[in-house]
């Protein structure tokens, strides 16, 4: 039960992160200028975030749906996520009213609530939850790290 | 070795150190997969700072700091009072 679960909460965060970070990547500029928008990091930095961040999140998606590294993968999002948090809750105690840039170009496409407030935080906290969930549970099935193992027990 | 760890120390710092470098192998590949597609994308971003073209040498600079002082030595131009005569 605990294995199946792992494997459908892999599937959720990595799609999530996966196509977050693929919708981030296909506009590059416009994650820029949400960046800028946060004020809180020196402008020399912002277009390396923005060109980084959205591969870290589609890397560290596709290996956790695919099961290879995911436990790593998980704790590494999970901190993502945590920085994330504190960056909108920052937005929100300096009264800003902007854009998360959480899903890029996808939030307008599919209208995504995708505003720095509240919701955002408990989205956030919530995705931080079960990426815990991944990265401690005991086992999971169908993942690329398993079979690479069952190989090489069997060889 | 200098430290004599147990056994279950030993295993908690081999989860560690691989855990590091799983971190490590990560955060390198992201990092090179970023940069490449950032040089091949049509829409790609400067992700290094752009120096000005005066900048960018030292007779720049040093040229740039004689229109400077040029500038000081330059005096404002006075009003005109009407009959001729500046002051």
């Amino acid at each position: 039960m605990a294995a199946t679960l792992s494997l459908i909460f892999r599937i959720i965060i990595g799609g999530i992160f996966l196509i977050a970070g693929l919708a981030k990547i296909s506009d590059p500029v416009r994650f820029m200028l949400t960046l800028r928008e946060f004020d809180m990091f020196p402008r020399s930095i912002i277009p390396f975030l923005a060109v980084y961040l959205p591969w870290l999140e589609l890397i560290l998606g596709m290996f956790i749906v695919i099961g290879l590294l995911y436990r790593t993968s998980a704790f590494m999002l999970a901190a993502m996520n945590i920085m994330f948090t504190l960056a909108i809750l920052s937005v929100i105690i300096r009264g800003l009213e902007i854009d998360c840039g959480c899903f890029g170009l996808l939030a307008d496409v599919l209208k995504l609530p995708d505003m720095a407030d509240y919701k955002a935080v408990i989205r956030n906290l919530i995705f931080t939850g079960i990426c815990f969930y991944i990265a401690l549970a005991r086992q999971t099935i169908i993942s690329l790290e398993g079979y690479l193992a069952r190989k090489n027990n069997i060889r | 070795m200098f430290f004599n760890f147990s056994d279950s120390t030993q295993g908690m710092i081999t989860r560690f150190r691989r855990f590091a470098f799983e971190v490590m192998l990560i955060l390198i590949l992201s990092l090179l997969l970023s940069l490449v597609y950032n040089a091949l994308s049509p829409n790609s971003i400067r992700v290094l700072p752009k120096k000005s073209p005066d900048e960018k040498t030292d007779r720049g600079k040093e040229a740039q700091s004689q229109i400077c002082l040029q500038g000081t030595m330059i005096a404002p131009p006075t009003p005109n009072t009407g009959n001729g005569i500046r002051v």
